[in-house]
């Protein structure tokens, strides 16, 4: 069946616009999009969308995780063999993470990770026939943003509510980061990471990001108000 | 283009003749002919078209890029300091290439291209004339 | 021999259908199709055993659990239609060494399970996010003994039945996908029964697209 950006589409539809895009100009075609012979066929159940310039994805819904070069996740990690460690991110084989990915380490000046510690790192090589490669540095040798996550709490949800919290125009983000101190990382395997000065902050932040799945803009807003007058009230 | 790029990665003949280049020389000359063979071997084969084709379909599997993600790792009112001077390091960027964009204002830059459009009309000169300048920070 | 076809005259048993019924697993729905039920469990990509991963594809294992709980030679049947029919629609080539599990658990049957099932799969398949090829639906027709055709038969005019088809089509161009039958029916009577199938199956195509419409709608 034919469809155009904006359509709920399956998997078998294809879209003749990205096509007709594809004869004079460069087209990304992002996940749930499959170039063939004849046509771009979806390859996944969702809502087809396009951004400019000329880049069309699917927005579907997932909870497994498929490694995706660049994209940072949060893994556990669950052995160490020999110069790498091993970590599980969520996808059918744990990654690799080299020990001397991580900023300032050397052959001798081994960095100070154990089994079972919670990592936030990058993905650097995410071939469907190759064990996915982690990293904890950026192209500079800095650590950035990554590294090992200490204390806090980590739970698991869907694909699609990290992309959701970490889209530019939710109000997820924006109407809570004023209220108490807290500190996440989310990546984009579904895992996310919280840490707040108090139990019962975490568990308020949790439970903000875990309700903000199947609500609108607006109701996350009211949502966000309601938590944080309740941790207020409790708290005072 | 490719000729002149070629020639000047190559060594002077006479260096070549020297008795210790030879080695080089004989190198040289095998990778030569090893190019010239090559294209001759195919070249009915090998189209224009063959060597200019790029696919216009390139595929992404993430939707960082698709849907502009931000960064995963946050923190805010002061948690973890040092997350938030990154944080804080890749926005106001943005502001400042807002200022930027102010320091002439539209009315103003409407105004002086006026003034200069007219003169350009008055004489065909318009080189001689200073545009105002803009202002300073 | 060509049918001409309406497809307003038909009538599937009323459907409905629950994503996310399992809060566990990568995917799962639940589905009845009248009285049958049926709900499936979609699980992988998945790490298997070194001698059961292929370097070219995943390896798709198919589980059908009867309500009693005792296997049987019928589910093993089952199983593997169900397993060749996946197989032919998920893009397991983007998923090489690992494995896809699916498994089906029979909660009600009243006639027409194993469309119903094939259908819940290719729902729960929808939801689990793998990459597939096109979906697929399943339709049940029987032929009585004056050699009509009833369209997802009930359970007592299909065992009075003479002969009981079913077929499986894909959506692209609404090819036959898998075909199987029970009891003797004539040539004529299966080319009807394939066009009338092949009709019907818009229905369940419509199906699936409110179904994802409404859930993508919420996210």
């Amino acid at each position: 069946m034919k469809a155009s950006v904006g359509d709920v589409v399956l998997p078998g539809d294809y879209c003749e616009e990205i096509s007709a895009v594809g004869e004079k100009a460069k087209v990304i075609i992002g996940p749930g999009l499959q170039k063939e012979i004849d046509h771009v066929y979806v390859t996944k159940a969702g809502i087809l969308k396009k951004r400019n310039p000329n880049t069309y994805w699917v927005d579907n819904y997932q909870k497994r995780y498929i490694p995706a070069r660049g994209e940072n996740v949060i893994g556990v990690v669950v052995q160490k063999a020999g110069d790498i460690f091993r970590v599980d991110v969520g996808s059918s084989t744990t990654a690799a993470l080299s020990y001397l990915s991580f900023e300032g380490a050397t052959k001798k000046n081994k960095p100070d990770v154990q089994i079972g510690d919670v990592v936030y790192a990058k993905m650097l090589v995410a071939s469907k026939d190759m064990e996915p490669e982690l990293v904890c540095v950026d192209s500079h040798g800095k650590k950035g943003r990554m590294g090992v996550l200490s204390d806090g709490f980590v739970f698991k949800c869907s694909l699609n509510l990290i992309r959701k919290i970490l889209n530019p125009h939710c109000p997820l983000l924006e109407s809570l980061k004023n209220e108490w101190p807290f500190e996440l990382a989310a990546g984009m395997n579904g895992r996310i990471w919280i840490k707040a000065n108090t139990m019962r902050e975490t568990i308020a932040l949790g439970n903000a990001i875990l309700g903000a799945e199947y609500l609108s803009d607006e109701e996350i807003k009211s949502m966000c108000t309601n938590i944080a007058t309740i941790l207020a009230g409790h708290v005072s | 283009m490719a000729g002149l790029s070629r020639k000047k990665l190559q060594l002077p003949k006479s260096v070549l003749e020297m008795k210790f280049m030879k080695r080089t020389k004989e190198r040289i000359e095998k990778e030569l002919e090893n190019i010239h063979g090559h294209e001759g071997l195919y070249s009915n084969i090998i189209t224009n078209e063959m060597r200019t084709a790029t696919g216009n379909y390139i595929p992404e599997a993430s939707f960082i890029y698709c849907e502009n993600l931000i960064d995963g790792r946050l923190s805010f009112k002061g948690m973890n300091p040092e997350i938030e001077r990154l944080m804080d390091l890749e926005t106001p960027k943005e502001e400042e290439s807002g200022e930027m964009q102010k320091d002439v204002s539209d009315e103003v830059l409407v105004k002086n291209m006026n003034k200069f459009k007219t003169r350009k009309r008055q004489s065909l000169t318009p080189s001689k004339y200073n545009v105002p300048s803009k202002k300073k920070k | 021999m060509g049918v001409e076809i309406d497809t307003k005259e038909f009538k599937l048993k009323p459907m409905k259908c629950e994503f996310n019924f399992l809060s566990k697993s990568d995917g799962s729905a639940i589905l009845s199709q009248g009285e049958t039920v049926t709900l499936v469990s979609v699980n992988g990509p998945l790490d298997i055993k070194m001698q059961s991963q292929s370097i070219e594809k995943s390896t798709l294992e198919v589980l059908f659990c009867t309500k009693g709980g005792k296997p049987s030679v019928a589910d093993r049947y089952k199983e593997s239609i169900i397993r060749q029919t996946c197989e032919t629609a998920i893009l397991g080539s983007l998923y090489p060494r690992s494995g896809i599990t699916v498994t089906i658990q029979e909660l009600e049957d009243y006639g027409g399970l194993l469309s119903c099932a094939l259908n819940c799969t290719c729902l729960a398949l929808l939801n689990s996010g793998l990459a597939m090829r096109f979906v697929f639906a399943a339709i049940s027709c029987a032929v009585d003994e004056s050699g009509n055709i009833v369209l997802e038969p009930t359970q007592e005019q299909a065992t009075s039945a003479r002969a009981l088809l079913n077929f499986v089509f894909e959506s692209r161009n609404k090819d036959l996908l898998t075909g199987f039958s029970e009891g003797s029916y004539s040539e004529s009577a299966y080319e009807e029964a394939l066009e009338r199938c092949r009709a019907a199956s818009d229905l369940v195509f419509t199906f699936y697209r409110d179904i994802i419409s409404k859930y993508s709608n919420v996210i």
